[in-house]
């Protein structure tokens, strides 16, 4: 009786630990997605101040997260994220419109799909 | 991790049903089961080993989750004889009363070759002097001769065999086992006392041995 209450018990615990942990993930990301896409459509706009903190702020929440997301998730994704906020902010600082809002678009798209790889779609399970 | 669990859970069905698919010949020791969990477990291990910049629950959920789905099926299993049909199968007679039957033979796969070669195992040369041959699920071949082909027992030859105790083992490897020692109703100084034939001591002692009949083995470190 101790061993299939036991098996039941780890059982609902990995399944309940993974569906929490991947919301967890999918919500900690999707702020920062958001606030890149809307630092393109600043950009576009020249409002390249409120740009600017939009960034910060994406790469803030970030970076506060990156941790927990490097036990959760491989890290090849989160170096090459990295990598994108650097050149982001090289464009910003050039005030270069096309290439600033090409690396936002690809960096809130990284970010999108990292935060969703663990959501349980038919698509993500086969 | 939800899609590693559900993948975990999938995979895990289905190789146990390619498993049985396949045939009690194949598994060897194992029940199906087993033999799926044994397959997985290795390689789900080795994931996370190999590739440090693979988060550990790649390995770890995986792993756990064949546990918990062992455990759960284990334990239905027991309480289950249906279930218990459906995942180990049922043992399979393959020779009754000396003849073979051929058409268990066929359905469970296993050759002429591969009978004959068991029962040799079994010193067994002529099947006719097989009375039942079976199949265990697990897949290994349970063979019984004829009564009058098999070695007599000491009761049938009227013998009466001096009768064997289970060995305790009181000293194993220098350590007292003061837990088995209690269990043989015997204390520390009897101990001492058998150590002081041998000129040995605890640490010295290899092994030490009663059963209840009082014989003692007494094995000194050789290194």
């Amino acid at each position: 009786m101790k061993q299939l209450w036991f098996g039941i018990g780890l059982l609902v615990f990995l399944l309940a630990g993974s569906i929490i942990l991947g919301n967890v993930l999918e919500d900690a990301h999707m702020p920062a997605a958001a606030d890149l896409d809307r630092a393109a459509h600043c950009a576009m706009k020249g409002d390249w101040d409120l740009a600017a903190a939009l960034v910060k702020r994406a790469e803030k929440s970030w970076k506060a997260r990156r941790n927990i997301t490097a036990a959760l998730i491989h890290h090849d994704p989160l170096d090459q994220i990295e990598l994108l906020f650097a050149r982001l902010e090289v464009y910003r600082t050039s005030e270069n419109t096309a290439a600033f809002r090409a690396v936002c678009a690809e960096l809130s798209g990284r970010i999108r799909s990292l935060s969703q790889a663990h959501r349980f779609t038919w698509w993500n399970l086969l | 991790m939800l899609i590693s669990y559900m993948r975990t859970l999938l995979l895990y069905l289905v190789l146990l049903a390619a498993v049985r698919l396949l045939g009690k010949r194949q598994i060897g020791q194992m029940e199906a089961s087993e033999f799926v969990v044994a397959m997985l477990v290795a390689d789900l291990a080795a994931i996370p080993m190999q590739d440090v910049s693979i988060p550990l629950h790649a390995g770890l959920v995986p792993i756990l989750t064949v546990l918990g789905a062992e455990l759960l099926l284990a334990s239905l299993c027991l309480r289950s004889i249906r279930l218990r049909k459906l995942l180990c199968g049922k043992p399979v007679i393959l020779i009754e009363n000396g003849r073979i039957l051929q058409k268990n033979l066929k359905r469970t796969q296993v050759t002429l070759d591969e009978l004959t070669g068991h029962l040799r195992e079994k010193d067994i040369l002529d099947v006719r002097t097989v009375q039942y041959a079976i199949l265990e699920t697990n897949g290994n071949l349970s063979v019984f001769p004829y009564p009058s082909e098999a070695p007599p027992s000491a009761k049938e030859l009227n013998i009466h065999p001096k009768e064997r105790y289970m060995p305790v083992t009181v000293i194993s490897d220098g350590h007292l086992l003061r837990e088995n020692l209690a269990l043989t109703g015997r204390d520390e100084g009897w101990m001492r006392q058998v150590l002081g034939n041998y000129r040995a001591t605890v640490a010295g002692t290899w092994l030490l041995t009663v059963d209840r009949a009082g014989n003692v083995l007494w094995l000194g470190k050789e290194i």
